[in-house]
């Protein structure tokens, strides 16, 4: 018995400081809250109504022998049980509103939350676990109000009105059954606690069996090329049979609950029987509120007996309001600056000056790196696999900052910019498009306002309009599972025009790896030749005829910068990059060739 | 065809005593909970009749008569506690038992069987359609036995009391019933949508919070955040539809409960009047009428269940339905790992993936395997332990068709390193042994060695020890894969397959475990798939596999004098290396 108390007590503390957190998402919306506590009142009264009006149509009615007085008093009940089917509507109503006005608060807060973290956090968290935070987490919040307190709140009502008027009504029965309660709900939070270790046993013992199959599923290959099937077979039988005593220990606690609840409950109407029977023959009771006493009790125990269900489902909810709040606390990424400026258009000159970058501490990924590019000017990174290329992207863009130097861009340091208005001149064109389920429009427009001949004009303009226009449905043709319906280069295609849509002023492009055919290839870099006109672009390279029309090219190796110029410049050098150049289209040339 | 209830319910037998003692609990509950009534009408009529002669009641009768009816609840409860433990325990049995079939059977499907489900395809028959089989071979069954046993005894008790009021409490009752017939599919919808819709979110969310990068670099924090709300507020909706259905059919339950209470008083209430029944009857009927409100409600999910089983069931005797892999013949003489292969072509779902294959490998010797990726060659060597059956008279090993072999003696005479470093949570230690659980310290010792693990031990908290994977610590790749090694290498088997078994580890560590292996595979026949020139270098003959056939076959040297593919991989390498040693 102590230890649950001393549960109860432990994570109370830091349960008041959550509950504190939660009252302010109820805050908005306290005219709500108000109508709903009324409601609370009247329905509890309204329930008690029926048991007084049925002891009074036996007493007046039946013993007293007046079918009139017990057809009023059933007229009486009717009215009561209409009135209480409408507000035990209405309050169903009323508690859904608000908790699900409350989960809608939460959830979206969350989730503009989440979009505000830094990159690093992204990094750090699993995908599933921010998916849990905003499904799953939020549905045991809203379960907190939609059966949680609303239930609590009433059933409490219910218990002090009934122990009110058994004390107006007849003191000593009242005491019978008064005696009854620390009895009953010391019995329930006991057993309660003793189902709820059974239950976390079990689910301990599930989750263990369920991981066992998993990897054993997964595994299945190495199991049998090394043959220990059998061995598995063991391992699984283990951890079954394991779930199964973990599952009687908690069927024998849920089948012994109800039975001990009925003993409790059986005792104490017969206590009232015993009192009652002694004190109608005192004549000090009247057959009126006998009746009224019975039925009452029927009400009496109902709210007792699954307190500690209702204690399960707030302290599930208390825990997944732990953990929201838990995301909510970890930091945005670093508020712009207050002076930080919003430039409506960009000349488009890049510099980067002394730059140390390292994701992780102590393991930089770019060393003292130092650049310019010039407005108009088209610049090609190359390097080999980790030399550093795609960490200068996500430096322009802000998606992380440097440790040491500066980046900047038309001579100011990037983080002298708001970040969202620096990030809506600056286009990146990814390696592997990320193509969101929704149609080719939005897909490309992006949440921004596009008109549908600006849409076509940049789709023309970079080829994309042919296979686009005979998709079924052209523009608003679904894009499904990350676009798994397009080939490599219809999706390299696809990004070009979105970044066109969004006329950048500097233009940062992944190039694909993976290799097209020929005609793709011809399209493509047409294509890029009209993206590139007229902005500063800074490209990863992985194509011959893009490096080649770059007007000038930075080889990146182990984070530094090592060799630049123009193609036929570096291939002089006999360098780096002349061996890069043999490594990587050797091939390419003589199949070409 | 497996008869889809005889799919659970043939474990039952070794249960049947503990299902008989469950049924009579059941039946003694029932029984003693309709009793219980009875004691209480007869006190309180006993008063009531004490009250109108105007005498005072004697206590002792009344104290007879409740102490009767706290009797029969306890006895009651102790019953109904009886049956609930019996036959939720069988159910629990019968469901551990399909538990540890099913994964058996799982665990011995053909790979081209397995290629074709997701994993998390398997893994919700085998727990979700699981617990939706005991459900309803449990609780279910549980319930509409109850049921059935309950509601002709009440209604019999109530009618033999006073059959006027049992004949208008029936009404109400009537009502609940058909209240959930009308209501249930609506209230099923509903909470449908809300759950679409919920799924809809969790969908949406994962898609966001993955491509958080574009949303950034787009700036389009504020779209998703647009798309976030709408699909909240419409989440938000459906749920308030669902209150709706909910608040109709919960008022209407409790109206028609009240309805109930009015049809006792008021003609009960009259008879009473009449001097035909007392209030004892009355309490008696209050009492019945809660007793039966149950079993209408119960009736509405516990067919859901039924259903849910039904189909639980169907999805798991499919599994259960499909040929497991096929043994080999009997018991035939030790391997020595002579390995040919002839005019194979092999594929899978009608894509051909190898064609013409002709290929001899002398016990003993290493052949080297190259071709870049998709040319067939992981699917050749997953060919000789039979993860894919080959067509047979293609592969043999000493002479013999692999499908000669008995299939767990063919997979012990192989030890092999798969493309994917898959190992098991569990201490390193444990996942070396896993092909030899009595190798000895010394020969861990020399596994781990050869696959050049030791440095990395070293680094880790508790060596050997250390658990790794998701309960543990997380290996890098090329710790995984050298782990993977070190667990083939522990196999003393007359065949090593190793599949790019050292992709993601660095040139100095393959060349220090290149060293190693040569040793040890001097008395081994040994299949080496590589990427990388270096790990086939100095086998004894070498294939380059383009689009499932042989291209170019010979030594080192003779390929690289021959100037095709291969020599083109090989000079390729080299200017790899250069660069990699290059210093800016």
């Amino acid at each position: 018995m102590n230890g649950a108390w001393r549960n109860v007590e432990e994570s109370g503390r830091a349960s008041w400081r959550t509950t504190g957190r939660l009252l302010r998402y109820v805050a908005p919306h306290r005219w709500l809250l108000t109508g709903l506590v009324t409601l609370l009142v009247v329905y509890s009264l309204s329930t008690l109504a029926g048991p007084w009006v049925v002891g009074k149509a036996v007493g007046e009615g039946v013993i007293d022998g007046s079918v009139e007085k017990l057809g009023f008093w059933m007229l009486v009940f009717m009215g009561a049980a209409l009135l209480r089917t409408i507000l035990s509507y209405c309050q169903m109503q009323l508690t859904t509103l608000m908790g699900q006005r409350v989960i809608y608060d939460v959830r979206t807060r969350l989730f503009r939350h989440i979009h505000r973290l830094p990159m690093s956090a992204f990094n750090k968290t699993p995908i599933g676990t921010l998916v849990t935070r905003v499904t799953s987490d939020v549905e045991a919040l809203a379960e907190l109000f939609s059966s949680g307190v609303a239930a609590v709140c009433q059933d409490l009502l219910t218990l002090v009105i009934v122990v009110v008027i058994l004390f107006l009504v007849d003191v000593p029965l009242a005491v019978v059954v008064l005696a009854a309660v620390p009895l009953i709900v010391g019995f329930s939070l006991w057993f309660g606690g003793r189902m709820r270790k059974a239950f976390r046993a079990e689910r301990g013992r599930l989750s263990e069996l369920n991981g066992y199959q998993h990897e054993a599923f997964t595994g299945i290959t190495v199991t049998r090329l090394f043959g220990r099937e059998a061995h598995m077979q063991a391992g699984f039988e283990k951890r079954n049979l394991a779930l199964r005593a973990a599952r009687f220990k908690m069927i024998f606690n849920f089948s012994l609950f109800w039975p001990m609840v009925e003993l409790l409950s059986a005792l104490v109407t017969a206590g009232v029987v015993l009192v009652g029977a002694q004190r109608i023959g005192l004549v000090a009771l009247g057959w009126d509120d006998f009746i009224f006493f019975w039925m009452l009790l029927m009400h009496f125990f109902e709210p007792l007996r699954d307190l500690s269900d209702k204690f399960n489902v707030l302290q599930a909810a208390l825990a997944a309001a732990e953990r929201i709040f838990g995301v909510l606390d970890t930091e945005e990424e670093e508020v712009d600056r207050p002076d930080a400026v919003a430039p409506k258009r960009l000349r488009g000159e890049i510099e980067l000056r002394n730059v140390s970058f390292s994701y992780v501490p102590g393991e930089p990924v770019l060393r003292d790196v130092s650049f310019e590019v010039a407005p108009g000017e088209t610049v090609a990174i190359v390097g080999p696999t980790g030399a550093g290329k795609t960490s200068i992207i996500s430096l322009l863009s802000r998606l992380w900052d440097v440790d040491e130097g500066s980046v900047r861009i038309d001579g100011r340091d990037v983080r002298d910019y708001e970040r969202r208005a620096l990030r809506r001149r600056i286009s990146v064109v990814l390696q592997d498009p990320f193509l969101f389920d929704g149609t080719i429009r939005q897909n490309l427009a992006l949440g921004r306002e596009i008109g549908d001949e600006e849409l076509r004009r940049a789709a023309r303009t970079v080829h994309a309009d042919g296979f686009i226009e005979r998709l079924d449905g052209a523009y608003d043709a679904t894009v499904a599972e990350r676009g798994a319906n397009f080939s490599v280069g219809q999706k390299q295609l696809l990004s070009f025009a979105r970044a066109l849509v969004h006329d950048p002023d500097v233009l940062i492009l992944d190039e694909a790896t993976s290799s097209v055919d020929t005609e793709t290839e011809r399209l493509i870099q047409d294509a890029l030749d009209r993206l590139l006109e007229g902005r500063t672009a800074l490209v990863i390279a992985h194509r011959l005829s893009t490096i080649r029309r770059a007007d000038r090219i930075l080889v990146m190796h182990h984070g530094r910068l090592c060799e630049q110029g123009t193609h036929n410049e570096l291939l002089a050098q006999g360098g780096l990059y002349a061996r890069l150049h043999a490594l990587s289209f050797g091939a390419q040339e003589r199949r070409v060739g | 065809m497996l008869d889809r209830w005889r799919l659970i319910l043939r474990y039952l037998p070794p249960y049947r005593r503990i299902v008989v003692w469950g049924f009579v609990s059941l039946t003694a509950s029932v029984a003693m909970i309709a009793a219980t009534p009875l004691c209480i009408r007869v006190a309180l009529n006993y008063v009531e009749a004490v009250a109108k002669a105007g005498s005072r009641p004697d206590l002792q009768t009344v104290a007879f008569w409740a102490g009767a009816a706290v009797v029969l609840t306890v006895l009651g409860g102790l019953s109904g506690f009886f049956k609930r433990y019996l036959l939720m325990g069988v159910s629990r049995r019968l469901e551990t038992d399909l538990r540890r079939d099913l994964f058996h059977h799982i665990q011995h499907l053909p790979r081209s069987y397995l290629d074709g489900v997701r994993t998390g395809d398997l893994l919700s028959r085998a727990t979700a359609d699981v617990e939706a089989a005991r459900l309803a071979a449990g609780p279910a069954m549980m319930y509409l036995a109850d049921a059935a046993l309950r509601t002709p005894v009440v209604l019999g008790l109530m009618f033999f009391l006073n059959v006027e009021i049992a004949t208008f409490a029936l009404l109400p009752l009537g009502g609940i019933f058909v209240t959930l017939l009308f209501m249930a599919p609506r209230l099923k919808e509903a909470s449908r949508v809300v759950q679409d819709q919920l799924a809809e979110i969790s969908a949406r969310a994962q898609e966001s919070f993955s491509g958080a990068r574009v949303v950034k670099t787009f700036a389009m924090e504020h779209r998703e955040q647009r798309d976030i709300d709408a699909r909240s507020i419409d989440y938000l909706h459906a749920n308030r539809r669902l209150a709706r259905v909910r608040g109709v059919v919960w008022a209407s339950i409790g109206f028609l409960t009240s309805c109930g209470v009015l049809v006792i008083f008021l003609v009960g209430g009259r008879q009473a009047i009449a001097g035909d029944a007392g209030i004892g009857d009355l309490v008696a009927f209050l009492a019945y009428q809660f007793m039966l409100t149950w079993p209408m409600m119960a009736l509405g999910f516990v067919l859901g269940m039924i259903q849910r089983g039904a189909a639980g069931l169907d999805r798991i005797r499919e599994v259960m339905e499909q040929p497991l892999e096929v043994e080999g013949d009997a018991d035939v003489p030790a391997v020595r790992g002579e390995i040919e292969i002839k005019g194979l072509t092999f594929g899978y779902n009608g894509d051909r993936v190898l064609s013409g294959i002709d290929l001899k490998v002398s016990a003993g010797s290493t052949l080297g395997i190259v071709g870049a990726t998709g040319s067939g060659k992981s699917t050749l060597v997953s060919l000789l332990p039979r993860l894919y059956d080959p067509p047979p008279g293609t592969v043999f090993i000493d002479g013999r068709d692999v499908h000669e072999w008995p299939l767990a003696q063919l997979r012990a005479a192989i030890a092999a390193v798969p493309q994917e470093a898959f190992l098991y949570s569990r201490s390193v230690r444990r996942n070396i042994t896993f092909g030899r659980q009595d190798a000895t310290d010394d020969e861990i010792e020399a596994a781990v060695l050869r696959a050049h693990l030791t440095p990395d031990l070293g680094q880790l908290s508790e060596g050997l020890e250390t658990v790794v994977g998701e309960r543990g610590v997380t290996l890098s790749g090329g710790q995984k894969q050298r782990t993977s090694l070190a667990r083939a290498l522990a196999v003393d088997a007359p065949i090593l397959i190793l599949d790019d078994p050292l992709s993601a580890v660095d040139t100095e560590t393959e060349a220090a475990i290149l060293g190693h292996l040569k040793e040890f595979g001097a008395q081994r026949t040994v299949l080496i798939v590589a990427h990388r020139i270096s790990a086939v270098r100095d086998a004894d003959h070498i294939v380059l596999l383009d689009e499932g056939r042989i291209a170019e076959a010979g030594t080192h040297a003779e390929l690289v004098e021959l100037g095709g593919a291969y020599a083109r991989m090989a000079r390729a390498q080299e200017l790899e290396e250069e660069i990699e040693r290059l210093e800016p």
